[in-house]
């Protein structure tokens, strides 16, 4: 129940950290707020040679509004989500999403870039992000980019060794309503839903189902569950020890008849 | 890895392998053993400490990491042995049993009354403690010691 030894770096700025990145490479991890991570390297799940360490890195911190847009830094811990008022006023769905995550001792450390990257196709905050149109800064030693998260999770959440989330664009909520929902045995979560409407679009992201968030874009002239209990059958849901595929794909169903019938009422 | 922090008021230097957990540090190296160790895996809650003024999982922290911070662990609840108002309530409504997970139970509930954020009602209760595991009492008695002490 001890890692491994390794070798730890304490970068101050963000160019130190991607030079770091690309130095190690894939023998490298970053160590964003550990919630995750640490365990896996307690249980010798993952044990890398070098943890790069940016919780000294200040510039990755804080939220700040521009044009429509907030702007998240990847380190930004999951309690100052839920404390924010910039996140509040404008992405009220982000907050629900974020009371659903860990405990409020994990969420004094667990950061917005760390449970994005980590990859759990059940994480609240990148369901509720995708469903929000967020995108991501990339950067890398000497290169940057910008991707949809949505298009993220499409690609198998993958980050090239060197790369690492910087921060996320987050469009603010406009008032065509949202939902939420979870199912989860003591915070350990099967599935979630996602789900804003903007018009008569609606948009849902469905986490813990697949390998990987889906994302769904609803056809406003045909029928949604009709719709919806069609892209499901084209995907596999997964089965493990918390849920079978037969028992997820019934939650599923559950879960989105409830999303949907909620934002009707809203 | 030299690195310094204050842990219950005291200014520490140490140096140590990046390895070593937070709360490995407290109990084996500070001889501070009333920070428990349940699980090392970030579920039980039984480490729970206080950084900087927020409660964490010190199973889930280098203890480097620890640098420049200030750390609170349990042992600061009753610096002369005189019970603190939290500790008293458990003691009156026998809020424990065997107390493994108590010291855990006791930073949660401190960091958040000092917050200003520990709920008063028992759904509240149960939320806020829902990151400490207990294996004995049910819960029952530690939400009423803990309603008491919000009032």
């Amino acid at each position: 129940m001890k890692p491994r030894p390794f070798d730890m770096k304490r970068p101050t700025s963000l160019a130190e950290a991607t030079r770091l990145l690309a130095e190690h490479g894939a023998g490298a991890r970053l160590l964003a707020g550990g919630q995750s991570l640490v365990p896996l390297m307690n249980l010798r799940t993952l044990s890398p040679a070098v943890l790069i360490d940016l919780n000294g890195l200040a510039e990755l911190s804080g939220i700040s509004e521009k044009s429509g847009t907030l702007t998240i830094g990847a380190m930004t811990r999951q309690a100052t989500l839920l404390a924010d008022p910039l996140v509040g006023r404008h992405l009220p769905l982000l907050v629900q999403a974020a009371r659903h995550v860990g405990h409020v001792q994990t969420r004094s450390r667990g950061t917005i870039g760390g449970s994005i990257a980590f990859g759990d196709p059940a994480a609240e905050l990148p369901v509720a992000l995708s469903t929000l149109g967020a995108r991501l800064r990339i950067v890398s030693d000497g290169g940057e980019r910008d991707v949809a998260l949505s298009e993220f999770h499409g690609e198998g959440c993958r980050l090239s060794p060197d790369e690492m989330i910087a921060s996320v664009d987050v469009p603010v909520q406009e008032g065509g309503g949202w939902a939420f929902r979870e199912l989860a045995r003591n915070r350990r979560c099967l599935l979630n839903i996602a789900a804003v409407r903007t018009g008569h679009a609606v948009t849902v992201t469905l986490g813990g189902y697949a390998d990987r968030p889906m994302h769904l874009r609803l056809d406003p002239d045909a029928d949604r569950l009709h719709q919806t209990g069609r892209l499901l059958d084209g995907v596999t849901a997964r089965h493990d020890l918390h849920g079978s595929a037969e028992y997820r794909r019934q939650v599923a169903e559950v879960l989105l008849a409830e999303v949907l019938k909620e934002l009707d009422e809203k | 890895m030299k690195f310094a922090c204050r842990v219950n008021g005291s200014y520490i230097q140490a140096d140590v392998e990046p390895r070593l957990l937070l709360s490995d540090f407290l109990r084996h190296d500070l001889r501070l053993t009333g920070t428990h160790v349940g699980c090392e895996s970030g579920v039980c809650g039984a480490c729970t400490v206080i950084v900087d003024g927020e409660p964490v999982r010190s199973c889930l922290m280098f203890a480097v990491q620890a640098a420049g911070s200030n750390v609170e662990t349990v042992e600061s609840l009753s610096p002369d042995g005189e019970l603190s108002p939290l500790q008293d309530a458990f003691h009156r409504h026998h809020g424990l049993q065997c107390g493994y997970c108590t010291p855990g139970m006791l930073m949660t509930v401190t960091a958040l009354h000092r917050q200003g954020c520990l709920p008063t009602d028992e759904d509240g209760i149960r939320e806020a403690l829902s990151g400490n595991l207990c294996r004995c009492t049910g819960y029952q008695h530690v939400v009423e010691a803990v309603k008491d002490f919000a009032a």
